[in-house]
C-alpha cells in the first residue's frame, strides 16, 4: 500500500543523497500508478496530494492528470477541492486532458455553491483555453451580476481570462463594466480595473501588430482610431477619477487600511488604468489631472504603501499629456524619492527616470513618424521631455552618489541615468565620476563602461585635448579589460590631434607605461604604438599651460590650472622602458608584435638624436625575433629587418650576385645595381616607416591651410604620403607604405588576426610550403633558394621596378590593398576590401612557386619572368614601358568621363595575358565621384579585376600624373582566331547627378590580344 | 500581470511554486526556480528588492521582486505593467496571511502543507492579477472552506473507514 502524503514527505526528507530521493520517489510513483491502474478511488485525493508534492520537487507527473479530473468531477467538496488544485498544478494549457474538464466545470459553475462555483472559476482564470472561454464565457459572465461580491470579483478575473484568449468577445461585455465600476466592494473594484487594464493592453498589442503587418503606415494623427472598447473605457475616466477622489477623501476604514492608507492597491490599480487611458489623448489627460495631482500632493510618504501610490502616480504622470508643471512636481517625487534611505524606493526613483529621458529623447529624436502619431504629442513628448530632463539636473548630485552604493542593482541604474544626463555643459564632471566609478565596479562591468564613455566623449567632448586626456586615462584604469575598439579610437584620436598634443599624449602614454605593472593590454598597445609613432616627439621636453580662462570658478584659486610638462628623454630611456615592458614574462604576442613595429620606428625616429649604440640597440631587438616561434613576429622581424638595412645601405653590399638572380632580375631590368637605385629604395623604406598618414580628408583639408601658413613642416610631415595615399596615385610611396598595411588600416590598428592583417594570412601558404626557409631568408641571403629570395631580395629587385617595386614583393596582396578602397569614409579605409583581393594575389603567387619547384619546370631563367609576373602586376605594371611595346586603346567618353585601355603584355613567353590599364580622364571642371567600372568579356576570355586606384576622379589638368586608373588583367584563350571584346558599364556621379553608360570596347589591335 | 509565484528556501529547495503563465514540463519548470533561486541567493538583504533577471521562459522583461523572510525567498515574477512597490505589499499580504492561517508560519507548515498553502494563495491571486488584499476577506474565504471541508469529511467519514476495511479485507483476498 502506498504511503501517507505525511510519511512520504518524511522520507524524502530524510535522504541524505538525491539519489536516495529520486529511489524513494521512484517506488511511490509505481505505487501511485498501480492504485491509479486499480482505480483505487478512495486513495486518489491522497495520490493527488503527494503527486503535487513531487511535481514541486520536478519529477514526472503527467500519468496522474486524469485522476485530476476525476477528483473534479466528484461530488464531495475536499476531493474536487485538490482536484482543481492538481488540475491547475499538474496540467498546462495545452493539456489535451482540459478539454475533459469543459463540462465539470459548467456543472460547478451553476452550483449553489459560492466556493464550488468559485473553483471553477478560479481554474478559469488560471488555465482556460480559447476553446473552453468560448463555452463557459455565458456562465462566467451571469457570475459577474451574481450576489456574492466572492463570485463577483473572481468572476471578473475568470473573464479577464477569457477575453485574453478570444479577444473577439470583448465588445460584448463592455457594458458590464459601466455597473461593476459602482460596486461597493473594493475587492469587486480591484478585479474590475484589472479587467479593463487587461483589455487595453492588449487592445494595444493588438494595434501594434496590426500597424507591423500594414507597414506602420497609420502614423498620420487622426489616424489612429480608437477601438470600441478603449472609446467605451475613454468615457469611464470621469468615474474613476471620481472612484480615486473618494478614496482619498474616505476616512479611516478598518477593512482597507494599510499603513493609515485606504486601500493602497485599488488605487495603484486605478492610476495605472488612468496611465494607459490618458497616454495619446489629451481630453483623457485633462480629466484626470487635478487628481493627479491631488494624489501627488496629499499622500503620505511614511509608509512603502503611500510610495508605492506616489511612485505609481509619477509614472501615470509622466506617460499622460499632464501639464509641464505636474512633470517637474514628478520629477522632484522621484528626487525626493533619490534621498530616501530604503533601497527599494531609491532603485524604482533611479528606474523611472532613466525610463522618462529616454522615452522623451526616443520620442524627440524619433521626429515625425513617432510624434505625429500622437495628437498634439510633438509638444507635449518634446517639452515635457526637456521639463523632466533639466529637472532632472538638479539631482545630479544624488544620482551620482547613488554610484557608490554597495548594492549593485542600484549602481547600475544610476549608471544608465548618467549615461541619459550627460550634456556638453557637464560632461566634464560627469566623466570624471564614471572614471572613478570604474575604479571601483566590477571587472565585468568595465568593458561596457569603457565602451559608453567612448561614446559620451565622442559625442560631447569639449576639446580634444580633453578626449585625448580622458581616454588614456580611461586606458591606465581599465586597459585590462576595455573593447579593442576603446584602444583603435584613442589611437586615432591622437593620430589625427595636433602635434602639440601628440606630444603630450605620447609622453603621459609613456610615463603611464613605466608607471603601470604590465597588465593593463590596452594601455600597453595604445602607448607603445604612439612610442613608436611619435617617438622623436618625446625627445624634446614638454609643458602645457591650460588657460586660466575656463570654466573654473575665481572662488577655487588653490586648485588653479597648473602647468603640465615633461622632461626631455633620452632616446635609450625611451627604449629601456618599451623594452622593459615587453620582456615581462605576462606579456602578451600582442604588444610583442606592436613593440616590434616600434622599434623599426624608433630605430628611424632617432636616426639623428640617438648614439650609435642605442641604434644598433634597437636593430638588435627587431632581429631578435627572426627566430620567434610566432610566424607573424618571426615574419615582421625579417621584413623590419630588411627595411632597417635598406636604410643603411647594408643589403647592397650584402646582396649577392650569383647566376640565377642575375638572371631574373636583368632580364626584367636591365640595370644592375648602382648606388642612384639604392637611393630611392632608402628613401621607400624610410617612408615605410615613417608615420602612419591620417586619411581623414576633412582634417587634411585643414591641416594642409594650417601649413600653407606655418610652412614650418619639411618633407617628413605625415600628411605628405597621406595626400599621396588620398588622391589616389598608385605611387611607389603608397604601395610601400603598404608595406605595413596593419598600420594604415586605422580601425583596425589592434585588430591583429582581422582583415587587417593580411600579410600574414597571405603570406602563410608560402611559408607552408617552405617554412625554414623564411627564417633562413634574412639570415642568409646568399641562398640559392629562390623563395628566400623573393623574401631577401628587396634591394636587388629594386632595379627591376622603380623605386619600392621591391617591397612590394613583400606586400605583395598590400599592394593591391592599397590601391583598393574609395577614399570617402575615415578610418575604414583599409579594412574591408583587401580581405577579399589578397587571399588571390597570394595564392597565385604560391602557385608560382610550386611551379617552380615543380618537375615541369624548365630552366630557372624562363621561370623567372612568370614568378615575377605573378607576384608582382603591380609593379611590373610601373616598369612595363621599358619591358614591351604598349598599345593605347581608346575605350569611350561619355558626360565627361573618358577611359583608355593600356594594353601591355607582361609575358613574354605567354602571348594570351594582357594587362589593360584602365585610365580615367575627367574632362570636366569638377570631379567625378562614385566611379564603378565593370566589365564583362565574352566566354573565352577570363579576366580579373583590381579597384580602381580611387572612386573620385579628378579634374585631369596640368598634373595629369595623379590620374586615376584600374587594372584589369586578361588571358584570351583563343588568341589568334577570336579578338579581345569588352562590354563596359561605368557609373560615376558627375557634379550630382548619377551617370550610368554601357558600351563595348573592341578596338584592340587584332590577332594581338 | 504576475507571471509565477516562487517560495524557496534559502539552500534553493522550492517550497511553492506557481506558474500563471505556463511553463510546460518538469525540467523547464525547475530550470525556472533554480534561475530565480540563484539570482536572488546571491543578495544581501540589505540590497533593493528588485532583480531585472531574465527568465527566458517567461520573456525577457521580467522583473524579480522578492522578499526574504527567515528562510525563506517569497519571489514574485512580474511583467512591466504591475507597480514595483505594490507588489512588495503583496508579498507583503500573503505572508501575513499566512502568519495568520498557520500561527506564526515557518517552513515546515509550507512542506507539510503546501496545499493549504495554495488555497490561500488562490485566494489573493488569480489568473496572474490580484483578487484580494484584504487580509479579513481573504482568511473568512479560507476558514469558510476548511469548515465545509470538515463538515463533508465527517459525513465521509464512515463511509472512508469502510473503505479502509474493506482494503484490508480486499488484501486479505489477494
Amino acid at each position: 500500500m502506498s504511503l501517507k502524503l505525511r510519511d512520504l514527505i518524511r522520507q524524502v526528507r530524510a535522504c541524505k543523497t538525491a539519489a536516495e530521493e529520486r529511489a524513494v520517489i521512484a517506488k511511490e510513483s509505481a505505487m501511485i500508478r498501480t492504485a491509479i491502474r486499480e482505480e483505487q478511488e478512495q486513495y486518489r485525493h491522497r495520490n493527488v496530494a503527494k503527486l503535487l508534492f513531487m511535481h514541486m520537487l520536478g519529477y514526472p507527473t503527467h500519468f496522474g492528470q486524469l485522476e485530476c479530473m476525476k477528483l473534479v468531477a466528484s461530488p464531495h467538496f475536499p476531493e474536487k477541492r485538490i482536484g482543481y488544485l492538481g488540475m491547475m498544478l499538474l496540467l498546462s494549457e495545452q493539456a489535451d486532458v482540459l478539454m475533459l474538464a469543459t463540462n465539470s466545470l459548467k456543472n460547478d459553475l451553476n452550483s449553489d455553491n459560492r466556493f464550488i462555483a468559485g473553483l471553477a472559476l478560479c481554474a478559469i482564470g488560471n488555465l482556460a483555453t480559447s476553446d473552453m472561454s468560448r463555452d463557459l464565457a455565458p456562465e462566467v459572465d451571469k457570475h459577474l451580476g451574481s450576489s456574492k461580491p466572492y463570485l463577483r470579483k473572481k468572476a471578473c478575473l475568470a473573464m479577464a481570462r477569457c477575453l485574453t484568449k478570444c479577444p473577439e468577445m470583448v465588445e460584448d461585455f463592455v457594458d458590464r463594466v459601466v455597473s461593476l465600476l459602482n460596486d461597493r466592494t473594493h475587492g469587486v473594484l480591484i478585479t474590475v480595473v484589472q479587467l479593463m487594464t487587461r483589455v487595453l493592453v492588449m487592445d494595444r498589442e493588438h494595434n501594434d501588430a496590426e500597424a507591423m503587418t500594414t507597414g506602420a503606415a497609420m502614423t498620420g494623427g487622426e489616424g489612429a482610431v480608437d477601438s470600441p472598447c478603449r472609446t467605451a473605457f475613454l468615457r469611464l475616466v470621469p468615474s474613476l477619477v471620481k472612484l480615486l477622489r473618494n478614496l482619498l477623501s474616505m476616512g479611516y476604514s478598518p477593512d482597507h487600511d494599510v499603513g493609515g492608507i485606504s486601500d493602497p492597491f485599488l488605487q495603484v490599480q486605478i492610476l495605472t488604468l488612468l496611465r494607459i487611458l490618458g497616454a495619446n489623448n489629451a481630453k483623457a489627460s485633462e480629466e484626470m489631472n487635478d487628481v493627479l495631482a491631488q494624489v501627488a500632493t496629499n499622500t503620505e510618504t511614511s509608509k512603502n504603501a503611500g510610495n508605492a501610490i506616489l511612485y505609481e502616480c509619477v509614472q501615470t504622470i509622466m506617460a499622460v499629456e499632464s501639464d509641464d508643471g505636474l512633470r517637474v512636481l514628478a520629477v522632484n517625487i522621484l528626487g525626493r524619492f533619490l534621498l530616501n534611505r530604503d533601497n527599494n524606493i531609491r532603485y524604482v526613483a533611479l528606474n523611472t527616470l532613466a525610463r522618462c529621458i529616454a522615452e522623451g529623447r526616443s520620442a524627440v529624436d524619433g521626429g515625425d513618424a513617432a510624434a505625429a502619431s500622437v495628437e498634439g504629442g510633438d509638444d507635449a513628448g518634446g517639452n515635457g521631455a526637456n521639463t523632466a530632463a533639466s529637472a532632472l539636473q538638479r539631482h545630479r548630485t544624488t544620482v551620482v552618489d547613488c554610484l557608490r552604493d554597495p548594492d549593485i542593482s542600484i549602481r547600475q541604474r544610476a549608471l544608465e541615468l548618467i549615461y541619459h544626463l550627460v550634456n556638453r555643459d557637464n560632461v566634464e564632471a560627469l566623466t570624471a565620476e564614471l572614471l572613478n566609478y570604474l575604479v571601483l565596479c566590477p571587472r565585468e562591468h568595465r568593458s561596457d563602461i569603457c565602451t559608453r564613455v567612448l561614446r559620451v566623449v565622442d559625442r560631447y567632448s569639449p576639446d580634444d585635448r580633453w578626449r585625448v586626456d580622458t581616454l588614456i586615462t580611461m586606458l591606465t584604469i581599465a586597459g585590462r579589460e576595455c573593447n579593442p575598439n576603446v584602444q583603435s579610437s584613442t589611437a586615432v584620436y591622437i593620430s589625427r590631434s595636433s602635434e602639440d598634443l601628440r606630444a603630450y599624449s605620447t609622453h603621459r602614454l609613456l610615463k603611464a607605461l613605466r608607471d603601470d605593472d604590465g597588465s593593463q593590454r590596452g594601455l600597453l598597445n595604445v602607448g607603445i604604438w604612439c612610442i613608436g609613432e611619435y617617438g622623436d616627439l618625446l625627445l624634446r621636453s614638454y609643458s602645457y599651460d591650460p588657460p586660466v580662462s575656463s570654466s573654473i570658478p575665481v572662488g577655487e584659486a588653490s586648485t588653479a590650472p597648473t602647468t603640465v610638462s615633461f622632461m626631455a628623454l633620452e632616446p635609450s630611456a625611451v627604449v629601456d622602458i618599451v623594452e622593459c615592458v615587453t620582456t615581462r614574462h605576462t606579456c602578451k604576442v600582442e604588444a610583442k608584435q606592436r613593440a616590434l613595429t616600434c622599434f623599426a620606428k624608433l630605430r628611424e625616429r632617432f636616426a639623428d638624436a640617438a648614439d650609435d649604440d642605442t641604434l644598433e640597440r634597437l636593430q638588435k631587438l627587431v632581429e631578435r625575433h627572426e627566430g620567434s616561434h610566432s610566424l607573424e613576429l618571426q615574419l615582421r622581424s625579417c621584413e623590419y629587418g630588411a627595411l632597417m638595412n635598406a636604410i643603411k645601405g647594408v643589403s647592397i653590399k650584402r646582396a649577392p650576385v650569383q647566376g640565377v638572380e642575375e638572371d631574373i632580375f636583368g632580364g626584367g631590368g636591365g640595370g644592375g645595381v648602382s648606388e642612384g637605385v639604392s637611393e630611392t629604395v632608402k628613401s621607400a623604406a624610410k617612408e615605410a616607416l615613417a608615420r602612419m598618414p591620417v586619411v581623414d580628408f576633412k582634417l587634411m583639408q585643414r591641416k594642409r591651410e594650417e601649413r600653407s601658413e606655418a610652412m614650418t613642416m619639411g618633407g617628413k610631415d605625415p600628411f605628405d604620403g597621406g595626400n599621396d595615399a588620398a588622391m589616389g596615385v598608385v605611387a611607389p610611396r603608397s604601395s610601400s607604405v603598404g608595406g605595413e598595411p596593419n598600420l594604415l588600416d586605422l580601425d583596425d590598428i589592434f585588430g591583429g588576426e582581422g582583415g587587417g592583417a593580411s600579410p600574414s594570412v597571405a603570406l602563410a601558404p608560402v611559408a607552408k610550403q617552405n617554412g625554414s626557409s623564411i627564417a633562413a631568408a634574412a639570415v642568409t641571403p646568399s641562398d640559392v633558394d629562390l623563395l628566400s629570395d623573393i623574401f631577401s631580395m628587396p634591394p636587388v629587385a629594386a632595379p627591376a621596378a622603380p623605386a619600392s617595386a621591391g617591397f612590394d614583393m613583400f606586400s605583395q596582396p598590400a599592394a593591391g590593398a592599397t590601391m583598393a578602397p574609395p577614399f570617402g569614409n575615415n578610418y575604414n579605409i583599409f579594412s574591408p576590401q583587401p580581405a577579399a583581393p589578397s587571399p588571390a594575389a597570394s595564392m597565385s603567387s604560391s602557385a608560382g612557386v610550386i611551379d617552380i619547384f615543380g618537375a615541369t619546370a624548365p630552366a630557372a631563367m624562363s621561370v623567372a619572368a612568370p614568378l615575377q609576373a605573378s607576384i608582382t602586376p603591380a609593379a611590373s605594371m610601373a616598369s612595363v614601358g621599358s619591358t614591351s611595346s604598349e598599345v593605347t586603346v581608346p575605350g569611350f567618353s561619355h558626360q565627361g568621363l573618358t577611359v583608355e585601355f593600356q594594353c601591355t603584355k607582361p609575358d613574354t613567353w605567354n602571348k594570351q595575358n594582357s594587362v589593360l590599364i584602365a585610365k580615367f580622364i575627367n574632362t570636366t571642371d569638377a570631379p567625378l565621384y562614385g566611379l564603378h567600372l565593370q566589365v564583362a568579356v565574352p566566354k573565352y576570355v577570363t579576366m580579373e579585376m583590381k579597384p580602381p586606384t580611387s572612386t573620385t576622379v579628378p579634374v585631369s589638368g596640368g598634373s595629369s600624373a595623379k590620374g586615376v586608373t584600374q587594372t584589369i588583367s586578361v588571358t584570351n584563350t583563343m588568341l589568334g582566331t577570336k579578338n579581345l571584346m569588352l562590354k563596359v558599364k561605368a557609373s560615376f556621379t558627375s557634379k550630382g547627378t548619377k551617370v550610368d553608360h554601357t558600351t563595348t570596347c573592341s578596338g584592340f589591335p587584332a590577332g594581338q590580344y | 500581470m504576475i507571471k509565477g509565484i516562487v517560495i524557496v528556501n534559502n539552500s534553493g529547495k522550492p517550497r511553492l511554486v506557481k506558474f500563471y503563465q505556463s511553463v510546460s514540463g518538469e525540467e523547464r519548470q525547475q530550470s525556472v526556480i533554480r534561475r530565480v533561486f540563484q539570482q536572488v541567493s546571491n543578495r544581501p538583504d540589505s540590497f533593493c528588492n528588485y532583480l531585472e533577471g531574465s527568465v527566458p521562459e517567461w520573456g525577457n522583461n521580467i522583473k524579480l521582486i522578492y522578499r526574504h523572510y527567515a528562510t525563506l525567498y517569497f519571489v514574485f515574477a512580474v511583467d512591466a505593467q504591475e507597480s514595483d512597490l505594490g507588489i512588495l505589499d503583496l508579498i507583503q499580504v500573503f505572508v501575513e496571511a499566512l502568519d495568520k492561517r498557520f500561527e506564526n508560519v515557518c517552513e515546515l507548515d509550507l512542506i507539510f502543507h503546501s496545499d493549504r498553502v495554495h488555497y490561500i494563495l488562490d485566494e489573493i491571486v488569480m489568473g496572474g492579477m490580484v483578487l484580494e488584499t484584504n487580509i479579513n476577506s481573504i482568511l473568512q474565504a479560507i476558514n469558510d472552506q476548511e469548515r465545509m471541508y470538515k463538515e463533508s469529511m465527517k459525513k465521509a467519514g464512515p463511509s472512508d473507514s469502510v473503505d479502509a476495511i474493506s482494503t484490508k479485507l480486499g488484501a486479505g483476498r489477494n
